[in-house]
């Protein structure tokens, strides 16, 4: 499904994604080009995607929460439109039977927090939420950091 | 209120998008000098940007379950339990949370063996309360701050 040098490709971009490439095909022994394609192949299969992780309580946003929601089935695909439209929402999961939606949300202080939490219980109809607050982020982005990770 | 200018923002929304984009591109669509954005990005890296990384969809590499748990054990075993899914290889993201739990774990897996294993290894620490969450799909992913013509609404 994956080749050993797609492997190696993921691990090192998993860890620096703005690595330069020439580089990373010397440090491989691996050509220039072959480097570019495998990283093209995985882009364009939509494999990964490039992104920076900041923190966001630096950027003046130091309230992060997360909360899984329930709602019922014919209100599934609205409350899907509510959660992808709000700029707040860092992402998004549809869980279980796909009318439970857990979610993340970056927000500048708790008003911000009910404000969001008002507007969600009275636009769309709930049938159970959960909202749990993050004291400390452990670890982020570390599966596939590794090679062993793939064993 | 951000201790940071709009300037800053839009720099960050680009590389939130696309962390490989490169610094032309990103200095002609905040019309930023490219000088400026090198000394911000080094200003910026291991502070606020804590990790360029790639987001992959683990399904397409042959991992078909992604699970949320959330978790919670007592006190004289908090550490125990963090240590175990802080090196255990198939977890992805780990925090800390309240509301009754102690840790909200992401963790990526090839088959239901594999999740198995892990929940009889979490057995084993002693776990009081948990919550499986088995992720059918992702609709966002790690959107905030992400488009660059959105950053002023945030200011």
């Amino acid at each position: 499904m994956i080749s050993e040098r797609e492997k190696k490709i993921i691990v090192e971009l998993r860890n620096d994604s703005r690595q330069d490439i020439t580089k990373l095909a010397k440090k491989y022994g691996f050509p220039k080009s072959t480097m570019y394609d495998l990283l093209h192949r995985l882009e364009e299969r939509k494999i990964l995607i490039h992104a920076s992780k900041v923190d966001f309580e630096k950027l003046g946003f130091p309230i992060q929460i997360f909360m899984i929601i329930k709602t019922t089935l014919q209100h599934k695909e609205s409350m899907r439109r509510f959660l992808t439209g709000k700029k707040n929402i860092n992402s998004i999961y549809t869980v279980n039977q796909g009318t439970n939606f857990l979610f993340e949300g970056i927000f500048r202080n708790q008003k911000e927090v009910e404000e969001f939490l008002e507007e969600l219980e009275e636009k769309n109809p709930l049938t159970q939420i959960n909202v749990f607050n993050v004291i400390e982020k452990i670890c982020s982005e570390k599966f596939l950091t590794e090679e062993e990770h793939f064993a | 209120m951000n201790a940071l200018g709009l300037d800053d923002l839009k720099i960050l929304a680009h590389l939130r998008q696309d962390s490989r984009k490169n610094l032309t591109k990103i200095s002609r669509q905040t019309l930023v000098p490219i000088s400026t954005i090198f000394d911000r990005l080094k200003k910026y890296h291991k502070d606020i940007i804590t990790k360029n990384t790639i987001l992959i969809d683990f399904k397409k590499l042959g991992y078909e379950l992604k699970v949320n748990i959330l978790l919670k054990t007592s006190q004289d075993k908090r550490e125990t339990l963090r240590i175990f899914i802080e090196k255990n290889w198939n977890v992805n993201n780990v925090y800390r949370i309240n509301n009754g739990y102690d840790f909200m774990v992401e963790a990526v897996f090839k088959n239901m063996i594999q999740l198995e294993d892990f929940n009889d290894n979490l057995e084993r620490i002693g776990i009081i309360n948990k919550q499986e969450f088995y992720i059918l799909e992702d609709l966002k992913k790690e959107a905030f701050i992400s488009q660059p013509e959105f950053v002023e609404m945030l200011r």
